[in-house]
């Protein structure tokens, strides 16, 4: 499950992470709840979703307070896109760049969005209306163009 | 449809951004080995400190207990060594195929295995688990009857027959737990080792 979904889960990691340390942290974070909550994923919604549901909260609930975190092995995570500077790193830089100006709520579901998911399946992970995501949206990608226009 | 084609104009860079952190994941080695060998071993090691528990417990502690017991306990006659004599025999027993189910398992060494030995073993050890408490069951049940009427010292003495029969019931329902467990546990190592050979 790990190999097949680990782009997503660090897909969500990198958008919601300051630098490289931090998405390691994340991303054995989101594995340890993947793998906590995994007896009780029941199979009401799709593995995928799940996942998504998952990495996106615990991202969004992360706090960089040691204290009380339960420890952890060191796990490297073999690539630096913050570092990189490469043409593409460069282009994924300036997605990060807008993207993590935005706030958690609205980050998540941009990704949802980039990822190609329906309105529905957006809702379905973040928990609110159709509605609701279709609004959000329109903001989320209004908040985007503005930035574009201020480059 | 429109909003789309509105959504594709304005959102090219993005969506050809994201397509790029994608294309650069997929060639991309993402460590989890390392997580995946440490749980590994971490189940492995409970399992083994499982057994080695179980081992300690029905060579050692159950039949000093029943040792114990029958010096201590000769007040009344059969009922009383008989009962710690059967204790100290359902505890070799129980030692025996503990040891049986542990050489056939071999966890300690089950991830240097070849797949098909390792899950072999794995299903010979579930079938083993399964004949072992069958087997085990009926001593038990006669343990479990023994130690109710003995603790009520064979007269209807219903709060100590309650209380006993209880107790029995508990701990019984919370080895099963236990056992279970460690078999789920065996179960996941094999999965694991499947993953890390891929």
């Amino acid at each position: 499950m790990v190999r097949e979904f680990r782009q997503t889960i660090y897909t969500v990691c990198y958008f919601f992470s300051k630098d490289k340390e931090e998405v390691n942290d994340l991303f054995q974070e989101v594995l340890i709840n993947l793998w906590r909550g995994f007896p009780s994923f029941r199979g009401e919604s799709a593995l995928k979703t799940w996942i998504w549901r998952v990495s996106l909260n615990t991202c969004s609930n992360y706090e960089r307070k040691r204290r009380g975190r339960v420890q952890t092995i060191p796990l490297s995570v073999g690539i630096d896109l913050y570092n990189d500077d490469d043409d593409h790193t460069i282009q994924i830089q300036k997605l990060y760049d807008r993207i993590n100006r935005l706030d958690p709520f609205d980050r998540a579901i941009i990704l949802l969005w980039l990822e190609n998911m329906t309105y529905q399946e957006i809702a379905n992970v973040v928990g609110i209306t159709l509605s609701n995501v279709t609004t959000r949206l329109f903001r989320v990608k209004e908040q985007l163009k503005a930035m574009s226009n201020n480059k | 449809m429109n909003q789309q084609i509105v959504d594709m104009a304005d959102f090219q860079d993005l969506k050809s951004q994201f397509g790029l952190l994608h294309k650069k994941l997929e060639h991309q080695r993402i460590v989890t080995d390392e997580l995946l060998q440490s749980s590994m071993k971490a189940k492995m090691n409970s399992v083994n400190r499982w057994y080695k528990q179980r081992m300690l417990l029905s060579g050692v502690a159950a039949p000093v207990v029943a040792v114990v017991f029958i010096a201590h306990n000769c007040d009344m006659g059969v009922a009383s060594w008989g009962f710690g004599l059967l204790v100290l025999l359902v505890a070799l027993l129980e030692l025996i195929l503990t040891l049986s189910e542990y050489r056939t398992l071999d966890i300690v060494h089950l991830a240097t295995k070849s797949m098909t030995e390792a899950t072999e073993r794995v299903c010979r050890h579930r079938k083993m688990v399964a004949r072992n408490q069958f087997i085990l069951s009926v001593p038990l049940v006669v343990v479990v009857v023994w130690t109710v009427l003995y603790a009520s010292r064979f007269t209807l003495n219903l709060p100590i027959f309650v209380l006993t029969s209880a107790l029995i019931v508990v701990s019984l329902m919370w080895g099963f737990k236990l056992l279970k467990r460690r078999c789920r546990q065996v179960d996941e190592v094999l999965h694991q080792i499947e993953q890390l050979r891929q």
